[in-house]
């Protein structure tokens, strides 16, 4: 029992990342002579430096910086994912119109609805500041948007 | 010549009443070798506030935190030892000498923004069990090793030398005392480390270290009846076959297989390009022997010979003391001055977990241990100075390790003095080379106190070359 005791204090000190020491990983730039903070050097000679002080991960190019596959979401985002109920056989989301109290106007053509699909998080740059359509009954899209548009429930719960 | 040949599987008597374990076996394991790394042995092996190459691993575990480079490395060393043996005023010399593979080591930093986190593993020869001794006198007293074992076995009962009791009355000493013993093996560890910054110029690390050896022990020993005393006189009384007694001759042979694990923690605080500062905890080691014994006696007459012999296997554990360490290293414009202290408290040497063995026994020596060894201080001092433009080092140093023994002299002290060069090419690679001259006294009882010592003035001479490279 006391050698496990041991052997586990062992394992956490090897594994133990101090609140000094930052080690690189893969997510964050190679360590350079640039970004890097090195301690002092005990040798003074200049032919002893090098082969005591100069870290070898200076010496190799650094190898390609790598894309986390999860990324965090922004508010926004997280509302438009809220909005457009995804999985419902809908390839591409649609566009989220905010919604403006209804005014009555004259009859009117009304202009073209923007419907290019947009995704991720230039979703939210899209928002579209068009004149809004007229609704009419049926329109399955717009009944989804009345329902969500408030954005209470999503962004007050998000999902992660 | 009429040989006649008893052959005994004795009993349980001989392995616990003659080979007993002796707080000489603990010493073997629980003293400290000469180390791991020619830049360390040159320096006195005061390299507890240095380490800041593969040999951490073994010196201070905290000092692969330190290097920032890639190392493999491997170290050679030749080991010779000399004893000049006096018994009863008379002198003889014996040597003996080994070559192995002293170290090979890889250390790896991980790559960091900040700090430091480096791993090592390496295999460390970490104390050479070479010795010898030779021994040759007439013993003028009344006493002998044949008396002496028919006190506390049957063998010189086996082999015709007491009466039909067990009693030696007959052989009374005047005997020609004469053997030699030579010893061979070593430790070695197979290590794990790691250490980190965990501050600003603070390291700490530790090493886990699996231990293994073997050990062989050959010791021949010899009374003569050079002088004819007992020529007409029968051993055995009643015995006619006994008259003329010429020879007892025993032969004891050890063999063991070492095994065991320890932990080393250490720490060490650098202070910019002027000094460094190191602490060390080498927590118990658990040995585990695994211990043949082989045993073969004779006795020769004018016409008879007998023979007698004996083995067994036993195993059990010997643990060591704690020993703390502190150091400090100081460069003054490429001038290293290293020093450091070892504190062992040899009285805290334990036998434990007797197979084959009495409990009691082990006790009884662990008791022995306690009033016999005493706490000692070891004191390490080393200097380097890197001769400018040259790209060469030349070392020096000292070692100090007291006899653990309570009451020895100074005499009995280990003493070293080292020296040795470092070259450095190509900012890549290194190499080292350390020389050690050792000497001590030190004495052996063939049995009881004081009947049959042998005193002795040991010389020992240690060759390493260690050659590193770094990525």
């Amino acid at each position: 029992m006391k050698a496990f005791k041991l052997l586990a204090f062992v394992i956490l000190l090897f594994g133990f990342q101090g609140c000094y020491t930052v080690i690189w990983t893969p997510d964050i730039d190679f360590p350079t002579k640039d970004n890097s903070d090195n301690s002092d050097s005990y040798y003074e000679e200049p032919y002893l430096i090098p082969y005591y002080g100069d870290p070898w991960w200076y010496r190799v190019p650094p190898p390609p910086t790598f894309t986390p596959l999860v990324k965090e979401r922004s508010d926004e985002a997280t509302k438009l994912r809220n909005g457009s109920e995804p999985g419902r056989g809908t390839p591409e989301r649609p566009i989220i119109i905010e919604r403006t109290p209804v005014v009555e106007q004259p009859v009117t053509t009304p202009p073209p609805t923007v419907s290019q699909p947009v995704t991720g998080e230039d979703a939210s740059a899209k928002k579209t500041e068009s004149t809004p359509p007229k609704r009419e009954r049926g329109d399955s899209s717009n009944s989804r948007d009345t329902r969500n548009n408030d954005g209470s429930r999503s962004s007050d719960t998000p999902r992660r | 010549m009429k040989i006649l040949k008893v052959f005994f599987l004795t009993v349980f008597i001989l392995s616990t009443a003659d080979q007993a374990q002796t707080i000489t076996d603990a010493l073997r394991v629980s003293e400290g070798g000469l180390g791991v790394g020619a830049r360390a042995l040159g320096m006195g092996n005061a390299y507890s506030a240095i380490s800041d190459d593969g040999s951490a691993m073994y010196f201070n575990p905290a000092g692969l935190g330190l290097m920032k480079r890639l190392e493999v490395a491997g170290g050679l060393d030749y080991f010779n030892f000399k004893n000049d043996a006096t018994l009863f005023n008379n002198k003889t010399n014996y040597s003996s000498s080994a070559t192995n593979f002293n170290q090979i080591s890889f250390v790896f930093p991980f790559p960091t923004l900040r700090g430091s986190l480096v791993f090592g593993m390496a295999y460390n020869k970490t104390k050479d069990l070479t010795s010898a001794l030779k021994f040759d006198g007439f013993n003028i007293g009344n006493n002998s090793m044949i008396q002496d074992l028919a006190t506390r076995n049957s063998v010189p009962f086996d082999l015709y030398l007491t009466d039909n009791d067990g009693n030696a009355n007959v052989i009374n000493g005047k005997l020609n005392q004469s053997g030699t013993m030579l010893q061979e093996g070593g430790l070695e560890s197979w290590t794990f480390s790691s250490a980190m910054e965990v501050s600003k110029n603070l390291y700490v690390g530790g090493s886990l270290n699996v231990n293994s050896g073997a050990f062989k022990s050959n010791r021949e020993y010899y009374e003569d009846d050079t002088k004819g005393i007992y020529d007409t006189i029968e051993t055995a009384p009643g015995n006619a076959s006994t008259k003329n007694f010429i020879t007892f001759y025993r032969n004891d042979i050890i063999d063991w297989e070492i095994s065991g694990w320890d932990l080393k923690l250490g720490t060490i605080y650098q202070i910019s390009k002027i000094a460094r500062f190191g602490a060390t905890i080498q927590f118990p080691k658990t040995f585990t022997i695994k211990e043949a014994y082989d045993f073969y006696a004779s006795s020769e007459f004018g016409s008879t010979m007998y023979e007698s012999t004996y083995n067994d296997k036993v195993e059990y554990d010997i643990t060591t003391p704690f020993a703390l360490t502190g150091a400090v290293s100081v460069n003054v414009k490429g001038l290293i001055l290293s020093a450091e202290a070892n504190l062992t408290d040899y009285t805290q040497t334990k036998f434990s977990n007797p197979k084959g063995i009495s409990a009691t026994d082990l006790a009884s020596l662990d008791k022995d241990i306690k009033e016999t060894l005493r706490a000692v201080a070891a004191l390490n001092i080393g200097v380097e100075y890197t001769i400018p433009e040259v790209g060469i080092r030349v070392r020096g140093g000292f070692v100090s390790q007291p006899s653990p023994y309570k009451g020895d002299p100074s005499d009995f002290n280990k003493k070293y003095l080292t020296g040795g060069v470092g070259f450095l090419a190509d900012e890549t690679l290194a190499i080292d080379v350390a020389y050690a001259h050792g000497w001590w006294k030190t004495y052996g009882d063939n049995y009881g106190t004081n009947l049959s010592r042998i005193y002795q003035d040991i010389t020992n001479d240690k060759m390493l070359v260690t050659f590193s490279y770094r990525f």
